[in-house]
């Protein structure tokens, strides 16, 4: 079975209020965070590095709460300053209480599961996060495409003849069905030239993230209708062409269910193919790039290693990318769920920021792994007229490969 | 150590007494594994951001 | 928000803009703390009444005068991940997070410094200078998120000092903005990048490390080095503390130019390392005490002088290698260990979260066993009368003296605090025991402290009327006075009131 990162903490499941005490599990917890003090987390924090706010990010949120217990401070206090995390893990990842002894103790910071936490708390006391209408517009459109024609659904992939059942399926999710479907395009034409036989599903239902930090009950039904779906078409290996989804079938799925299939990243299924020697990079790409890690795959589960060995397997490319750890301080500006839709005016700053970093190292295209990020840094080349190309990994193999 | 640990695929833990006071969350093997796969890379960034280069001892030391 | 009226808080946002004011409740309840022993129980004193984040120098000036109209203090406030205390609030009033002032003004590769807002973080700008192979080479335990402003209020230690230098010795010129709004510049000559002058007094030392008392730095201009070409942290496991406090002096005897620093670890601090060894430093058991020699420079002198190291430490005295792993790995986690939440333990064993509190004494080389018998034993009385409360971290010692690692180093006995469930009482009994641990560093002829300053309740009195007692303090009162007349700039730190009585 493919590895599954949980971490998870019950008292969660209280709810935090206006008007409700805040459990001694969750006072103690949220001091183990406060009582470091040292803020590594901050300095990680692609949204303190715009805002030099330190009442965000894990320190804050998890003093802030803290504050709650000791009566300094309402949940509806944190209204404003909840919008203010991308969900990218960066914090989580340097907290010194889990990189240094979270193995030891069996204890870890979550700010992430906090973040969802407490938005979900403020909605469901009437007291949503700032700017939420934004989020929840564009929940409803998302629903509006289970509830209509399930064949919208699978219209990128009309002209490639694929089943709908398999060994192999390729998930798809809305966004790339509906937004980057280039990508998943690719993602299958460079399958079948490798040999592979796969399906796909005939009705994805949902996994947008800002519906499981909005009403986690209905998420949860999704999430069991694809499961079940995926089961039934015969999966034993799911291949996600979306790392937020990704993260979601090894991080937050097998928290509620259990997965009857072992599940895959597209870069690590290809690179595997690569070494296999089933797929063969053969045409030269004379380009200048650098490599932008998405936060659901290097911050969450640690995977950076397969994308940079796929590009710089790449004949004639001219690559340098910063390291991984550098990257925990970058993010495309997207983050994982809502925060575009809640801070835009900051998402597109951080954006920027990303496209100075790859300036800086002289890169003229930068390369991605994530249909969000594509998306997110589209739109700020589009907004700041930087020269600055980006583009899906996925392209530039089918392209090495000879794929049109 | 200066306490009894467990060990469990090869790496220290805690041993559970020590813990009764605190409630323990669930967390996968694969999350701890993550842990220790961070640390040993985020040290050696460490490492690679103080001085270009690491020396260690001469041979007949090691 | 009874303190401060509607009218100042006006006269903040229309100098600032609403954007950079906060009123609200996190921003200000999370702004009371810094990593020094807070005892929650006390948390409603110290939070101010209103934060605010100036982008410019005119800001400030701003902020100050607004201050003085309305006699509200003001609390200079960077990373807050020092230990001096500075930045916690004794009157509540404007905590004035200096974090947006964060612009690299200038790097200069010829002359070799940077000049900086002081809102910067200390990686961030590392992480800029690494790309054209420079470093501005300022090492405190909180190196990952400690900003330039914080380490000049806070007149920082630097744990690579006795080779780089510290705060003092890097920061070259800076301007700053008085209590009374005025904008002066110390240092550096006419064109701010001169490291030595013998023209007029030494002014700029005295805005370094006067915890948000003098003033508010708007701008610094630091000292930088080529990123140095290799490191080599030797780690020798010795059987006694005795053992590697000759070792160390062996050590220090060398004269080696690129000696960083040479640390002890005692007895107390291996058993505390010890509880989760993995993360730290796997040892075999005969290792009772260790000693670091840290050595950067360029690759040829490092391996010069890591000869002579080795040959010193194993061959002359005998100490135990103990392996590139740990050399490596623990030299890396050097930011990270010393204050995990859940190394904290009652009598029984059982884990007791606690927050890391650290005496750091000066003292030098003949008094570190002496200072070293008394502090442990003051800890561990308190440690076994409020059980769960306190424990006993260990020593850390490191060569402190700027530029050569021999003669002071700063002493550090590391505690354990249980905050969380602290009774007035029980802290009132915490500040009983720093007053004793500082007693001690007096006694031994030391300072009571070598960074964190001496304004943290239960050193300051004894740091003020015994430590500056032949006139210092006196002087210091008439200089607080001569510069903050209103008494606007951190009340309550250092025992100023007792200037404008």
């Amino acid at each position: 079975m493919s590895e599954v990162y949980i971490s998870k903490k019950s008292f969660y499941d209280t709810p935090l209020g206006d008007d409700k005490a805040v459990v001694p599990e969750m006072r103690r917890d949220c001091y183990a965070v406060f009582a470091c003090r040292h803020k590594f987390c901050r300095d990680v924090c692609p949204v303190y590095f715009e805002t030099r706010d330190e009442t965000t990010g894990s320190y804050g949120l998890h003093t802030s709460i803290l504050g709650m217990a000791e009566g300094h401070v309402a949940l509806s206090d944190l209204q404003d300053t909840i919008t203010m995390c991308l969900e990218c893990g960066a914090c989580e990842l340097r907290c010194p209480n889990s990189l240094y002894t979270g193995d030891f103790y069996g204890q870890s910071t979550t700010l992430v599961d906090l973040v969802r936490k407490v938005r979900r708390d403020l909605i469901a006391q009437g007291t949503p996060p700032a700017n939420w209408d934004a989020v929840q517009k564009y929940i409803d459109q998302d629903l509006e495409k289970e509830n209509g024609p399930s064949d919208a659904l699978v219209k990128w992939a009309d002209d490639l003849d694929l089943p709908n059942a398999g060994e192999t399926m390729l998930f798809v999710d809305y966004f790339n069905a509906g937004q980057t479907t280039d990508v998943p395009r690719n993602a299958v034409k460079i399958l079948k030239a490798a040999g592979i036989r796969f399906g796909i599903l005939d009705k994805p239902y949902p996994t947008l993230g800002e519906l499981y930090e909005s009403d986690k009950e209905k998420w949860m039904v999704y999430a069991a209708q694809n499961i079940d779906a995926l089961a039934k078409a015969g999966a034993k290996t799911v291949i996600l062409v979306n790392p937020h989804d990704y993260i979601f079938f090894v991080r937050e799925y097998p928290k509620y269910f259990n997965l009857p299939f072992d599940v895959v990243y597209i870069t690590d299924y290809l690179l595997s193919l690569f070494e296999a020697g089933k797929i063969t990079l053969k045409n030269e790409l004379p380009i200048n790039a650098t490599y932008h890690d998405p936060c659901s795959l290097n911050k969450h589960v640690l995977n950076w290693e397969a994308p940079r060995t796929l590009i710089e397997a790449i004949p004639g490319i001219s690559y340098k990318a910063d390291d991984h750890i550098r990257q925990w301080d970058y993010c495309c500006g997207n983050g994982l769920n809502s925060f575009k839709r809640l801070k835009p005016d900051v998402s597109y700053k951080i954006g920027l920021r990303r496209f100075s970093m790859a300036e800086e190292v002289g890169a003229e295209q930068l390369i991605v792994a994530c249909p969000h990020c594509l998306d997110q840094f589209t739109e700020v080349k589009a907004k700041s007229g930087s020269s600055l190309e980006p583009v899906h990994i996925l392209e530039l193999i089918a392209k090495s490969m000879g794929i049109d | 150590m200066s306490e009894n640990v467990i060990i469990k695929n090869g790496h220290f833990r805690v041993e559970p007494w020590r813990m009764e006071k605190i409630q323990t969350q669930e967390l996968s093997d694969s999350e701890k594994e993550r842990f220790v796969k961070n640390r040993e890379q985020w040290l050696d960034w460490m490492n690679r951001h103080f001085a270009d280069k690491t020396i260690l001892a001469p041979d007949k030391y090691k | 928000m009874e303190a401060i009226s509607e009218k100042a808080v006006t006269r903040l946002e229309d100098a600032l803009g609403k954007e950079n004011v906060y009123p609200d409740n996190p921003h200000r309840a999370v702004r009371a703390a810094v990593p020094s022993p807070f005892p929650v129980c006390h948390w409603e004193e110290h939070i101010p009444d209103i934060v605010v984040l100036p982008k410019t120098t005119e800001e400030v000036v701003e902020i100050m005068k607004i201050a003085n109209e309305f006699k509200i203090p003001v609390v200079p406030r960077a990373g807050a991940t020092g230990l001096a205390d500075g930045a916690v609030p004794m009157r509540k009033g404007i905590l004035l997070d200096i974090k947006r002032m964060d612009e690299i003004l200038e790097i200069d590769d010829v002359n070799m410094t940077a000049t900086v807002q002081p809102g910067l973080g200390m990686l961030e700008l590392n992480k800029t200078l690494s790309r054209i192979g420079l470093f501005y080479p300022d090492d405190p335990a909180s190196y990952p998120c400690s900003i330039i402003g914080g380490r000049i209020g806070s007149g920082g230690w630097s744990l690579m000092g006795s080779g780089y230098g510290h705060v003092p010795d890097l920061v070259i010129s800076m301007e700053v903005v008085l209590p009374t709004g005025k904008v002066i510049r110390v240092g550096g000559g006419g064109g701010r990048k001169i490291r030595k002058s013998s023209v007029g007094y030494r002014l700029k030392d005295l805005f370094i490390g006067h915890s948000g008392t003098l003033g508010v730095t708007t701008e610094a201009t630091l000292d930088l080095c080529k990123k140095p070409e290799a490191e080599c942290p030797a780690y020798f496991g010795t059987g006694s503390f005795e053992e590697s406090h000759d070792l160390a002096l062996a050590l220090e005897r060398l004269g080696l130019k690129t000696m960083t620093a040479v640390v002890i670890f005692d007895n107390e601090k291996i058993e505390f390392l010890r509880r989760d060894d993995e993360a730290y430093i796997p040892q075999p058991k005969e290792v009772v005490s260790v000693v670091l020699a840290l050595l950067y420079g360029s690759e040829g002198e490092v391996l010069a002088a890591r000869k002579q190291v080795f040959e010193t430490a194993v061959d002359k005295m005998k100490a135990t290698y103990l392996g590139d792993e740990i050399a490596k790995g623990d030299w890396a986690s050097r930011h990270d260990r010393y204050h995990i939440t859940y190394h904290g333990r009652n009598a029984a064993g059982e884990v007791s979260m606690m927050s890391w509190h650290c005496e750091d004494a000066a003292i030098v080389h003949s008094e570190l066993p002496y200072v070293r018998k008394k502090w442990h034993e003051i800890v561990k009385r308190y440690k076994r009368e409020y059980d769960g409360y306190f424990d006993d971290w260990g020593m850390f010692m490191y060569t402190s003296n700027p530029f050569k690692a021999y003669g002071d180093y700063l002493t550090e006995v590391d505690i354990g605090v249980n905050e969380l469930e602290m009774t007035p009482e029980i802290w009132q009994a915490f500040i009983k025991m720093k007053s004793e641990i500082a007693a001690v560093a007096l006694e031994a002829g030391g300072s009571i402290s070598t960074c964190h300053g001496g304004t943290r309740p239960g050193d300051v009195e004894l740091a003020c009327h015994q430590e500056l007692a032949e006139g210092s303090f006196d002087l210091m009162k008439d200089i607080k006075k001569l510069l903050d007349p209103n008494n606007i700039m951190n009340p309550g730190k250092y025992l100023l009131d007792e200037a404008y009585q």
